[in-house]
């Protein structure tokens, strides 16, 4: 996995040489696209760009759902956070122009001068406390990370002041999930104008929102007072294709120019596409096998390490995802800060699983169950691949596939042995992985380990990122050792799109930045 | 007819009020937590048990019905878990593209179906009485979806002619409205050859014709009045389940219509747009049934009189 950080360090370096020479070498305005080597840039008046996400979106109000990936694709692209996430997951300055812990449990965050939002209001300290006041009132998925923020203040208008409960060294990488509105319309009370401001939000993005149709799309126009590098397409328009066919038939009749996550199964179909180009990038999303760590038999550590051993992981991803799935060596996804490699993995060893079972007191091994959403295709063919190899070392293990609602019921239940699922690290850190799932207070699998937890929280709290990376190493290494779970593969996400479409890059997040997309002839 | 009319509407009422309760009961007996599908697996014991008192859901169950029966009085549903606005707003966002594509898909199966419903009645059993007779059979025994995905194959990816998905120009229309009217204009034609080659045998086309009025004459306002009367119920059915959603046309042509939403809120269990799209589609369905029990009285004076 380091080599994968390296290898994306190398091309972000490389990405960043072309992108100067480009630069230097364009005499263009601001807004014109650069004459690339697959052509000359379209006329103004034909870069309008469609783009077919992989999610959908829960509103247009992303202070109510500010994890959903699909809602921060689309909103990102007319309010910005304080600080994006470099490729490395690192936080760097957006709209905070700096920032500094002036005590343990003081950050200051200085407001970058000279940003307007697209109605030519400047944007001032004041949106931000507004904005994060709105945050935490909702209560939503990022309040739990938000919650230790006790204090707001705006001193001046370049100026905002955010005391914590305690040391917390993650809490300017999760400000890249708060998206800053205004002020005026951001109070925790939340008024009607409020609502119906974050519903259709004004922001000091690169584009501005001109229609949006729940379930449907959302349209986009350049804003053309963008404070930064102005956006190079006039017009983009998301839209929701859920059909897989009417999505690929879209692309390749130029209906849609980008289409995001290609199921497997139809790669060689779009490959097929004329003019066509089909990438994979590396995500914060992956898959994982929970254990319920306090029922017998898997309360035993050595229980839950022989049911990891009898899997072969590496044939099972090849066999069901080729390359667009990836093993991984952690308990979070590779691309995201502090998920380092465990050095004490288990892997594939039948016998091994066998003999440890037979130690354990289970020489003819046991009966449990998993269960998983059937909202994902091909989770039963994951599911089968599973069991066939725990039937291997004696362990029979009864599948319960349930729709949605119900596994949800019988997930937070806990009337489950084992259960697996996709997970996402959107902030792009370990610690909102591994400290929300695996801590002892989480209760959510059963498992306790009081040294985990002091380690987690000694990370969780530390600001320097190479101790916050050796306290990671370790608590990587006591979970490899502990088996809670079973990390099971990484998700590729992928983007299918015309060859003409360039600049489209995906990160981590998966948070697409349009503004540096444009279409040539 | 003012005793008919009012028959109608009562029984309109009763259809309605079924229906209402008939989604109440089904959507409490699915075994998952409303509270918990919009609050996520993150919500605390506390903000579940807040949920359920804020959607009312902590009630004894008659209080939820006779609450619900109130609220829907007034269109109100209850707001989308999933996309945080008042469901009515959802529908009301789509139902008129799901509305002009149901008129659509109607005109065209009616401008279709009846010439060649017409022409095959008027040549029964000869070549152009089979032709029509198999076509439409054939038409008929196709499945929607596959009819919609083959036209989509073929003049949206293989031709490029027609866009495949969504409703972004007039042209985003065709593909849908086919699918649509096709397997209808199959039933309706074979409706209009039928009722025609019923009516041409009828004492009174005989007289007509023993007056020595023209053939044309003799059909036009004789024999095809008559035979309107079954086809216009047909229609009107027809039009009826179609406004109430082509789910499948509709998902396939992500068209964004009642259907396609109503596929997408069951997938994600928002039972308050669930709840308003089904009581939408039967209200809407009562109400152009109620249309078409109306223009009937009209059309047959022997149905208004019936009790």
């Amino acid at each position: 996995m380091r080599s994968i950080r390296t290898r994306l360090m190398k091309a972000a370096a490389a990405a960043l040489m072309v992108g100067l020479a480009l630069t230097a070498c364009s005499g263009s305005s601001e807004t014109d696209p650069p004459e690339g080597e697959a052509g000359a840039a379209l006329p103004d008046d034909q870069q309008n760009l469609t783009f077919v996400p992989n999610y959908g979106w829960a509103g247009s109000d992303i202070s109510k759902a500010p994890l959903e990936i699909g809602m921060n694709i689309a909103l990102k692209q007319t309010l910005e956070p304080l600080v994006t996430l470099d490729n490395e997951a690192q936080p760097q300055p957006h709209l905070a122009e700096s920032w500094e812990w002036t005590t343990p449990t003081t950050l200051e965050i200085k407001i970058r001068e000279g940003v307007t939002f697209s109605d030519g209001t400047p944007l001032v300290s004041g949106d931000v406390k507004g904005t994060l006041e709105r945050y935490l009132a909702q209560k939503q998925a990022l309040h739990a990370v938000l919650s230790i923020i006790t204090g707001i203040e705006a001193p001046d208008d370049s100026t905002v002041i955010l005391t914590t409960s305690a040391p917390t060294g993650t809490l300017v990488g999760v400000l890249s999930l708060v998206l800053i509105g205004k002020g005026e319309f951001s109070h925790a009370e939340a008024t009607a104008e409020d609502d119906e401001y974050w519903a259709r939000p004004i922001g000091t993005g690169p584009f501005v929102i001109t229609d949006y149709v729940p379930n449907d799309l959302f349209k986009f126009e350049r804003n053309d007072s963008y404070w930064g590098e102005k956006a190079k397409l006039k017009t983009l328009t998301m839209k929701q294709i859920t059909d897989a066919n009417g999505k690929l038939t879209a692309l390749s009749n130029n209906q849609a120019q980008a289409v995001q996550n290609v199921s497997y199964d139809q790669f060689e179909t779009v490959e097929a596409i004329p003019d066509v180009t089909l990438e994979q990038f590396e995500s914060l999303s992956y898959y994982f096998v929970w254990f319920m760590n306090d029922r017998a038999p898997l309360d035993n550590p050595d229980v839950r390490r022989a049911m990891w051993m009898a899997l072969d992981l590496p044939t099972i991803v090849e066999s069901l995802y080729g390359e667009s799935r990836e093993v991984m060596d952690s308990f979070c996804p590779a691309a995201a800060f502090g998920c380092v490699p465990a050095e004490n993995m288990p892997t594939y060893d039948p016998e091994g699983a066998k003999k440890l079972l037979a130690d354990a007191g289970y020489p003819d091994g046991f009966t449990v169950d998993i269960i998983f959403s059937l909202a994902n295709a091909t989770d039963n063919a994951l599911a089968q691949a599973l069991i066939s190899g725990w039937k291997d070392i004696g362990v029979t293990v009864e599948p319960r596939g349930l729709d949605a609602a119900s596994w949800l019921a019988a997930f937070t239940g806990m009337d489950w042995y084992m259960d697996f699922q996709p997970n996402q690290t959107p902030t792009g850190d370990a610690d909102y992985t591994l400290n929300r799932l695996y801590s002892c207070a989480a209760a959510r699998l059963g498992y306790c380990n009081p040294e985990l937890d002091a380690l987690m929280t000694q990370a969780q709290q530390e600001s320097d990122p190479e101790v916050r990376l050796d306290l990671y190493q370790q608590v990587v290494n006591i979970m490899a050792e502990d088996t809670p779970a079973i990390p099971l593969f990484s998700t590729k996400v992928n983007v299918a799109y015309r060859d003409n479409v360039q600049g489209l890059t995906v990160p981590p997040t998966e948070f697409i930045n349009f503004s540096t997309v444009y279409l040539t002839e | 007819m003012l005793g008919f009319v009012a028959r109608r509407l009562l029984l309109a009422v009763f259809v309605l009020w079924g229906a209402v309760t008939v989604v109440f009961v089904v959507v409490r007996l699915v075994p998952a937590d409303p509270a918990l599908l919009m609050a996520g697996e993150t919500a605390t014991p506390e903000q579940l048990a807040a949920l359920r008192a804020e959607m009312g859901l902590d009630q004894p169950l008659i209080a939820q019905y006779l609450q619900y029966v109130g609220n829907t009085l007034t269109g109100d549903f209850g707001r989308s878990y999933t996309q945080f606005v008042p469901a009515m707003d959802l529908i009301a966002q789509v139902l008129p593209n799901t509305a002009l594509l149901a008129l659509l898909a109607c005109l065209l199966a009616v401008g279709v179906s009846f010439p060649l419903g017409l022409l095959a009645a008027l040549r029964v059993n000869r070549f152009s009485d089979r032709a029509v007779t198999t076509l439409s059979l054939t038409t008929q025994s196709l499945p929607g979806f596959w009819i919609g995905i083959v036209l989509m194959l073929v003049f949206s990816r293989q031709l490029g002619w027609l866009p495949s998905a969504g409703l972004d120009s007039p042209q985003s229309l065709i593909l849908p409205t086919i699918t649509l009217a096709l397997p209808f204009i199959a039933i309706l034609t074979r409706m209009v050859r039928s009722g025609l080659i019923e009516v041409m045998g009828e004492g009174y086309i005989t007289t007509a014709r023993s007056k020595g009025l023209s053939e044309r004459t003799v059909i036009f306002p004789h024999a095809i009045r008559n035979a309107l009367i079954p086809v216009v119920t047909l229609v009107g059915l027809e039009f009826g389940t179609l406004l109430g959603g082509a789910v499948i046309t509709e998902t396939v042509f992500s068209f964004p219509g009642i259907g396609r939403l109503l596929v997408f809120s069951i997938g994600v269990r928002d039972y308050a747009t669930v709840q308003a799209c089904v009581v939408v589609i039967a209200v809407a369905f009562v109400l152009v049934n109620l249309f078409v029990d109306l223009l009937y009285g009209f059309l047959d004076p022997r149905v208004r009189n019936s009790r």
